[in-house]
């Protein structure tokens, strides 16, 4: 409700004075939400339909003809008409933007969804002004990906086994290199893969060394070899958070932990490792 | 009691992250992750019993939820992503990178006799 008030629905701006009277709201889900209770418009679809409902949205922004699709024709469950009537809203507005999360890179289709997605707000521009927001779960998601991207080129599934970046999700992503039980130990940080990885791929993780960099106990804490508390960062440490909106905002420290930052215990397990590769003794 | 096949979507929810900052041992947050949504008409299909508990079972493990009844499409069940719904997924990734968190075919069952809670075995 927050991002409504805030940003995408309700917050009053230059050219949308009125705040949630200016907007259009439209949500497309596969069930009611407390978001779609308050859209004007709310298309009910059918679960695995994301990459025919935006090739059509395409084709009708395009101006092509539908063979065989007559006006109450289901498309992802909604009636054809809907969705022409939605092609003609998003051609005419001034300023519109689509919001999309896990909904859609996680159902069938996955990246090839987000790249019809991409294909469709480039050519809604030739209309008007259009934009595409990843929704992130968590804080910071994206403060990974802009920094590998500016480093590497890459936002993700990076690997630099060879001195130099690689990139290939499905085969050097995180869930493809322990499944092909390819890592033979690892350093995890910020993330806690017991709530969000497949159990096959926790299960070969806790049969190889693990380092883990984490403030809080959670379920991955119980079984990782090594434990290091760390302070939680935006609050016991400074540094550049990314908003979804690829906004980087600068966050201070607001309390002192008795503990290190990610950032120092990362400095101090590099040291470390080039002081023993120098061949001088470990303090 | 009932059972009946249908698709698992893994979703999160506002409570489980609310939950979340109580800690993630926390009896909210192990309660939210095992509860799974579902259509009212299948709600009453199951048959559940006094503590509304069912077995999910996929192609890539079983476990035990507490059903809830919500507006949404028949056949279609929610279950927060966590170390419950974990156990019910597949780590292919068909070269994308992503596990299938959404679309997974799940066969749920009531559970005939109403068990003493244990989320231990999904932690």
């Amino acid at each position: 409700m927050r991002h409504l008030k805030r940003y995408s629905a309700l917050a009053k701006g230059l050219y949308t004075p009125e705040g949630r009277k200016d907007r259009k709201v439209v949500v497309i889900d596969v069930r009611p939400s407390p978001t779609s209770k308050n859209a004007d418009i709310f298309l009910q679809v059918t679960p695995g339909a994301d990459f025919e409902i935006v090739h059509v949205l395409r084709l009708l922004i395009a101006g092509k003809r539908l063979e065989g699709l007559e006006e109450e024709s289901l498309v992802g469950g909604v009636a054809f008409r809907q969705w022409q009537e939605l092609a003609e809203l998003m051609k005419a507005c001034r300023y519109g933007v689509v919001m999309f999360g896990i909904g859609l890179t996680q159902s069938r289709g996955k990246d090839l969804n987000a790249e019809e997605l991409n294909s469709l707000i480039i050519e809604l521009n030739a209309f008007t002004r259009f934009y595409a927001v990843a929704m992130r779960g968590h804080g910071n998601v994206n403060g990974s990906n802009q920094v590998l991207a500016w480093q590497t080129g890459y936002p993700l599934a990076v690997n630099f086994q060879r001195g130099y970046p690689r990139f290939n999700p499905g085969e050097f992503s995180v869930v493809d290199m322990l499944r092909r039980k390819e890592a033979d130990a690892a350093l995890i940080i910020a993330t806690d893969p017991s709530a969000h990885l497949p159990q096959s791929a926790v299960n070969y993780l806790k049969s190889i060394p693990t380092i883990y960099l984490e403030p809080h106990e959670n379920a991955t804490t119980t079984w990782a070899n090594v434990v290091i508390p760390v302070a939680p960062a935006g609050i016991g440490a400074g540094g550049t958070f990314y908003r979804m909106d690829n906004i980087p905002l600068q966050l201070k420290k607001l309390v002192d932990f008795a503990v290190p930052s990610d950032l120092e215990a990362l400095q101090g397990i590099k040291e470390e490792v080039l002081r023993l590769k120098r061949g001088e003794a470990a303090c | 009691m009932g059972s009946m096949e249908g698709i698992l979507i893994t979703v999160r929810t506002s409570k489980q992250g609310a939950a979340m900052e109580k800690g993630k041992f926390s009896e909210e947050y192990r309660r939210e992750i095992a509860s799974l949504t579902l259509n009212p008409d299948d709600f009453a299909r199951l048959q559940l019993g006094e503590e509304k508990r069912a077995l999910l079972k996929s192609s890539a493990g079983e476990v035990e939820v507490i059903c809830r009844a919500a507006e949404g499409p028949q056949g279609i069940f929610f279950l927060p992503l966590g170390a419950v719904a974990n156990e019910l997924l597949d780590e292919e990734t068909h070269g994308t990178g992503v596990p299938d968190f959404k679309g997974i075919p799940v066969r749920i069952a009531a559970i005939a006799q109403d068990k003493e809670e244990n989320y231990d075995d999904h932690s």
